[in-house]
């Protein structure tokens, strides 16, 4: 029998609940579709086959204090999903795409994925991503490069790109990837998925390879809204092993999902539509406004005047705290070891010269310059002031409006190689979703129509922890315009 | 901004990376456009405000500080890269330049 993953995390758990089908055959199927699409489309870096040691930290988990189980997490009961590499799966070799640590195999389960695995979800391998999720292609990875399910000569955005490409394709019905900078949100909108990246502390990061601690999160990637809010509801949550976590902020978010539009107040940006935005995205984005206008919503205009100088002050926060993280990367207690060095410190320099890329060790060096005696006020601390501008911009906006929206990335996906010898031009791919992390605030992107055959998605953005708004906005949007769940015609089923 | 090849070189070596003379050339270029692009930081008005240090209005509460069960030696030494008397082994430290 042939399922199909693009139905959604409901129908699927239905089809066990009656008895139609069980969960090793969804992982079968999960696996035959892997076997089938990945070797030229590349989302994968390691694939379980069979019951994995990960199955075995549910005894311990047993011993935790109250955890998400009950309605929502039911569903996901047998479903197959994947994880971006960077998080760690007990047993299961987590590198971040690169060379600093293959054949790394983490000795505890990170807190997402173990309340996935707990709610009976199972396991299905590590995505690809921009090494050390820095870059916005997937062409960053020491393992492969990912394709676009799309158009295989294109990218799939990034870093996030491996988990995007996995759902975009049917391999697995969900997965869970990693947002600093729009790596959640842009790859989603260039393969033609839902992604969420959550408020800032909606979501443990314990077991999460830490790239920037004062903008990673953690969200899925999905072919529906209502597929993020179950996932959503799972995964968020305090854990004292994170201490931005908070306590209280959880519910069931898929109750939130009312498809109504009617009422919402749905803010635009000018300084989101400005220089280097693609024709046929704008347009697409206009339809999509006017589309929320037709079905009740009110559009008012807003202003957020800092968002330009919001790239600057993130490529400098980002690889600032990127140079702190990664300084445990030494060789010493994992990891790339360099071999034939006989001093302490040329064992450190060896090591990390040898294990990590050309944009890692970029932005390593921009942070520590950031960071350096003489240059600290000048740039650091300046763009955390900028940082505070952008976010006193938001907190007026969102007097005003429910959500934010605006294109997700300013072009479809690009061709690989197009702007891989170009690290700036790189960077203007992440233009629209880098102002949310900076201010810590929940957002979006939907898909949203097609330009020339490949897919534009549609960010929105709401105030702190106002997910139930968000999810609710995008999915009454994606309810409305009829685009999910989305097919590449490379993924047509055969038999 | 127009950082030198010295820059370049003092920046690798706070950082623990050893950088060869080509790569320090790309570096010069690549790291120098990356500033140049951000000196719009420096034209921005009202700098008075205070710094934004991380997306946590909520602050962070700590945990109790409470004895719990830690992971076993050898599950912690089990990716080392080299182990001696359940310790991670590295070259001298004596004779190493500062």
């Amino acid at each position: 029998m042939s399922i199909d993953f693009y139905g959604g995390i409901r129908a699927l758990s239905k089809e066990i609940l009656s008895g139609r089908t069980t969960p090793g055959e969804l992982q079968a199927q999960s696996l035959r579709r892997i076997r089938e699409r990945d070797g030229e489309i590349g989302a994968f870096v390691s694939v379980v086959d069979g019951k994995h040691d990960a199955h075995d930290e549910l005894g311990w988990l047993a011993q935790l204090p109250s955890h998400a189980t009950g309605g929502v997490a039911g569903h996901l009961f047998g479903i197959p999903f994947a994880v971006k590499d960077n998080m760690c799966v007990r047993g299961l070799e987590t590198t971040c795409a690169s060379r600093a640590l293959r054949g790394f195999r983490p000795v505890y389960t990170g807190t997402a994925a173990l309340k996935l695995l707990h709610s009976g979800a199972t396991i299905m391998g590590t995505c690809n991503m921009d090494e050390f999720a820095m870059g916005s292609s997937t062409e960053n990875s020491a393992v492969h490069p990912t394709h676009n399910p799309w158009r295989l000569s294109a990218v799939p955005g990034g870093s996030s790109g491996g988990s995007a490409a996995a759902v975009a394709a049917g391999m697995v019905p969900f997965a869970l990837g990693s947002d600093t900078g729009g790596s959640i949100r842009q790859p989603a909108a260039f393969c033609g998925v839902v992604g969420l990246k959550p408020t800032y502390g909606l979501v443990s990061r314990y077991g999460l390879v830490a790239f920037a601690s004062s903008l990673d999160q953690v969200g899925p990637l999905t072919h529906s809204v209502e597929d993020a809010a179950i996932v959503l509801s799972v995964i968020a949550g305090h854990d004292d092993r994170d201490s931005t976590t908070v306590p209280g902020r959880t519910r069931d978010y898929v109750s939130a999902l009312t498809g109504d539009l009617t009422g919402l107040r749905v803010g635009v940006a000018q300084e989101y539509l400005g220089e280097g935005l693609a024709d046929g995205v704008r347009t697409r984005f206009m339809e999509a406004v006017e589309l929320m206008r037709s079905r009740g919503a009110v559009v008012i205009n807003v202003s957020l005047p800092h968002t330009p100088h919001a790239l600057s002050a993130y490529y400098l926060i980002a690889p600032a705290e990127a140079s702190s993280n990664l300084a445990r990367f030494d060789g010493v207690r994992y990891g790339h070891r360099a071999q034939s060095v006989d001093a302490l410190l040329d064992l450190y320099q060896r090591s990390r010269s040898e294990g990590f890329g050309p944009e890692v060790k970029r932005r390593i060096l921009i942070g520590t310059y950031a960071l350096s005696a003489g240059y600290y006020d000048a740039y650091y601390r300046r763009a955390q002031q900028v940082r505070t501008l952008i976010l006193q911009d938001f907190e007026q906006a969102f007097a005003d409006v429910d959500v934010i929206v605006s294109p997700t990335a300013p072009t479809t996906a690009f061709a690989i190689g197009e702007k891989a010898a170009d690290p700036l031009a790189m960077y203007q791919s992440d233009v629209g979703t880098i102002p949310a992390n900076l201010a810590g605030l929940p957002a979006i992107s939907v898909p949203c129509g097609f330009v020339d055959g490949l897919p534009v998605g549609l960010q929105m953005i709401a105030g702190l922890f106002e997910e139930a708004t968000l999810l609710r906005a995008a999915h009454a949007y994606e309810q409305a315009a009829g685009f999910s769940p989305l097919r590449p015609s490379l993924c047509e089923e055969v038999n | 901004m127009q950082l030198s090849k010295e820059d370049v070189t003092r920046v690798a070596a706070l950082a623990h990376i050893h950088v060869e003379p080509p790569e320090v050339e790309a570096l010069v270029r690549d790291l120098s456009r990356i500033l140049d692009y951000a000196s719009d930081l420096l034209q921005v008005e009202g700098l008075s405000v205070l710094p934004t240090l991380h997306g946590a209005k909520q602050g962070m509460p700590l945990r109790p500080d409470q004895v719990r069960p830690s992971l076993p030696v050898q599950r912690v030494l089990a990716n080392a890269p080299d182990v001696e008397d359940n310790c991670f082994r590295v070259p001298p430290v004596l004779g190493d330049n500062p």
